[in-house]
């Protein structure tokens, strides 16, 4: 009698525990989308009952259209802490710098609409587009793109779809699958430092992982202690010195504050080195813009996305439909800058000094080689825009400079002076 | 006596009616004030166009053909049997071209000093001004009209052809889209063309851009175009009668007309307005100094009417500064007596040497102020 009683009350406990066997949709999912049924009956929401309908909704047709999308509102009502972690973090940021408006583009698939925009809604859900992924086929975009900015609104982004495993997340290979390659590779760089060879040897116990020190305490906020744009441009010090101090608490669970911020002063001056050479690259390019010597110039090439024939050398720098000397530009910038810089914030010295610094330096030897032939190429060719020679082409330079701030209006007056009274045979 | 005195005041009425209208204008061939006088030449068709030699004695007019008159003499010599649009000699007198309508389009035909036919170029559209930028280098303008549905695409072209050394080079000025209404109300003054006037140093255009917004009546832009660069400045905004800008001697100033009963006097490199002068301004022209101004019929000295010749008549200039050749409806006449003009035009290497500043002015590199020093720096030298 007690031993039928007791399979009693654990038939009950499993029918309660487990409301999906009598759902509708296991029996067919079984079969459909088995991995899916399989994570899910294994993950926490599986074990406390959390259903299909609770996040997907019951409107099957919809599902089927592919229009019940899981993004964060769906997870927020239950893990509202995370949420707004996410949301204020640079993770939360992430639609921001990786996607923009594709209605008017050619060969585009129509459910990209609903990546920005609420059904039947035209407010975009984000308002700053990027020119990198507007170069993109539709395709590429999703894949190339969206599989790692999509982590703006889809917690499943880190989470995965179904199982919800914290073994998971905790896992600093979670964050390869964006934080790696070319352009920031920080996890390569962590797993081939210090900290990352004591994880892989003693444990994570005695080293740190990403989660360790950029989601300190399970925070969702990973932008806690940056203290730079996701360009790599420093805040300014009243935005700069909290984030510090906070980088600086997280470094003293393991060191010496002043270990910590001697090491991330260090970085600092790196950084301020490092952007010294790529402004550098950059007034040489601005330069040969004003000269017309850009080969092609802005307005002989596919317009920029977001800028027109305008010449683009600042975060929505393209790599493509460019000049060499631009694109020698962009590997500087957004890879061998970004390597130096992140190189040393995570102490490795090869990606600071081989995969960082020397690289960018090189760019700078091959930018100052490319401008030097253009210029030559420039003398040569004789065109009217060319070598800025005569009169009218030092008027145009002249211009061109004061437009992009390059001089003052004072400098842009009195040298305008000295070319007419050059023009006119006026002996100083 | 009720009777005769009501047909004494219908005969006062008529009388005064037709004094009216008669006194308003002096007949062409009656005694013209100042030591003018007028002479007939011949019949002409009407509004033919007019050009004199730059040595002041032959002109080349439409006359049931194209036909060159000896002005002392009034000879008549027919160069083409077809009926010419435009005329214009070149800058040494040695060529003669004439744009004539040919098969939907039209063609630019050049002629040697005796009326010798030398070349010819076919243009599409039709050619509506036409000017010689040097003895071997011919300038004209020309506009296309096609009609769709929902408007006209009014089409403004350039042509630049050197006769004997190759084909014509044509460059777009303008495509606009009319709407049907402005077609419908304004075809006759569209198709006078951009009224393009050449400055005198050869390097820049005045031309009509006509605009037409869907919220706001048609209008003009007056610009001004560098032909060595292809670079333009917008100088003014015209009302839709306006007859286009026509350069000073000097290049230094423009007139326009409001297409009421303004002439503005402008200068044309700030855009500033210099005076308010009266007559229409249109069929304007100035004589070679500029002292003498020709307009819808009444000729100018400065801004006094010397005066009033038949209403709607056209003229132009010898370049001797003495004459005016005008056409009143089908008769052509020469009146002289003009008065000397003393020169206030630019030396040769002065006009040469401004040529690139205008440019620059054109192109926004330099300002009005920087513009006006540099002229007068370049007047002192």
């Amino acid at each position: 009698m007690k031993a039928t009683a007791t399979i009693l009350l654990a038939a009950a406990q499993i029918l309660v525990a487990l409301p999906s066997l009598a759902e509708e949709c296991i029996p067919c999912h079984r079969e459909k989308t088995p991995a899916a049924v399989r994570q899910w009956e294994q993950s926490a929401h599986g074990r406390k009952g959390i259903g299909c309908e609770k996040c997907h909704g019951s409107d099957h047709e919809k599902m089927k259209k592919g229009e019940a999308r899981v993004d964060m509102k769906a997870c927020a009502p239950c893990h509202h802490k995370a949420y707004e972690g996410h949301r204020k973090s640079r993770h939360g940021l992430g639609l921001h710098s990786g996607w923009g408006c594709t209605r008017n583009m050619d060969g585009r698939s129509a459910r990209e609409c609903s990546f920005c925009h609420d059904k039947e809604s035209a407010e975009p859900l984000s308002s700053v587009q990027c020119a990198r992924f507007l170069k993109q086929s539709s395709e590429m975009g999703e894949v190339g793109c969206n599989y790692c900015h999509s982590v703006e609104s889809s917690c499943a982004s880190c989470h995965t779809n179904h199982n919800t495993d914290l073994k998971i997340v905790r896992d600093p290979a979670v964050c390869a699958k964006c934080h790696m390659g070319p352009d920031h590779p920080q996890w390569e760089m962590w797993q081939t430092s210090q900290h990352g060879t004591l994880h892989a040897t003693a444990g994570a116990t005695l080293a740190p992982d990403c989660q360790r020190c950029h989601m300190p305490g399970g925070s969702h906020d990973v932008s806690v202690g940056i203290t730079m744009s996701s360009g790599g441009v420093p805040y300014p010090p009243d935005k700069g010195a909290p984030q510090r101090e906070e980088m600086i608490k997280i470094c003293s669970q393991c060191h010496a504050p002043s270990f910590a911020k001697r090491e991330l002063t260090r970085g600092d001056a790196i950084q301020k080195q490092s952007l010294t050479i790529v402004k550098e690259a950059e007034s040489i390019i601005l330069d040969l813009a004003d000269r017309s010597l850009l080969d092609p110039m802005p307005e002989n090439r596919p317009p920029h996305p977001l800028s027109g024939k305008q010449l683009v050398l600042d975060s929505q720098l393209l790599y493509e439909d460019t000049s060499h000397i631009e694109r020698l530009l962009f590997k500087m910038k957004k890879y061998d800058y970004a390597r130096t810089v992140k190189g040393a914030y995570h102490q490795n010295p090869a990606y600071t000094h081989w995969y960082g610094n020397a690289e960018l330096k090189m760019d700078l030897v091959d930018i100052r080689a490319e401008a030097s032939r253009l210029r030559k190429a420039g003398r040569s060719g004789g065109g009217a825009d060319k070598g800025a020679t005569g009169p009218e082409e030092r008027l145009r330079l002249l211009q061109r400079r004061l437009e992009r701030g390059g001089i003052g209006q004072a400098e842009y007056e009195a040298e305008k002076k000295r070319l007419l009274d050059e023009y006119l045979g006026v002996k100083k | 006596m009720r009777i005769a005195r009501n047909l004494l005041l219908f005969i006062i009425a008529i009388a005064a009616t037709l004094l009216q209208c008669g006194c308003s204008r002096l007949p062409i061939t009656a005694p013209l004030p100042q030591n003018l006088e007028a002479r007939r030449l011949a019949g002409v068709d009407p509004d033919t166009p007019m050009a004199i030699s730059p040595d002041g004695k032959v002109a080349a007019v439409s006359s049931s053909g194209m036909k060159l008159i000896h002005l002392p003499s009034g000879q008549l010599l027919e160069v083409d049997s077809r009926l010419p649009r435009r005329v214009a000699w070149s800058p040494g007198g040695y060529g003669l071209a004439a744009s004539f309508s040919a098969d939907g389009g039209s063609s630019i035909v050049t002629y040697d000093q005796y009326g010798i036919r030398v070349a010819e170029e076919r243009v599409e559209g039709k050619i509506t001004d036409l000017a010689w930028l040097s003895e071997r280098e011919i300038l004209a303008a020309s506009i296309s009209i096609t009609n769709y549905k929902f408007g006209s695409n009014y089409a403004t072209r350039l042509h630049r052809w050197s006769p004997g050394m190759g084909g014509i080079t044509t460059v777009d000025l303008r495509q606009t889209t009319l709407q049907p209404a402005t077609i419908r109300h304004w075809l006759p003054l569209l198709q006078r063309g951009p009224r393009l006037d050449l400055s005198p140093d050869k390097g820049v255009i005045l031309y009509l851009q006509p605009m037409d917004p869907p919220l706001f009546n048609p209008n003009y832009k007056l610009i001004l175009r560098d032909l060595a660069s292809g670079r333009e400045m917008e100088v003014v905004n015209l009302p839709w009668n306006s007859d286009g800008g026509r350069f000073s001697a000097d290049g230094e100033l423009m007139f326009h007309g409001d297409g009421g009963g303004n002439t503005t006097l402008r200068d044309p490199w700030s855009g500033e307005t210099v005076a308010t002068l009266p007559g229409s301004g249109r069929n304007l022209e100035l004589s070679p100094v500029g002292g003498y101004r020709f307009s819808d019929g009444t000729l100018y000295r400065d801004d006094k009417v010397v005066t009033e010749l038949a209403e709607g008549s056209r003229a132009c200039f010898n370049p001797n500064g003495r004459e005016l050749l005008v056409s009143a409806g089908k008769e052509l006449y020469l009146v002289s007596g003009l008065q000397p003009e003393g020169s206030r035009l630019l030396t040769t290497a002065q006009r040469e040497k401004l040529l690139q500043p205008r440019s620059w002015r054109i192109e926004g590199l330099i300002s009005p102020k920087e513009y006006r020093e540099t002229l007068e720096r370049i007047k002192r030298q």
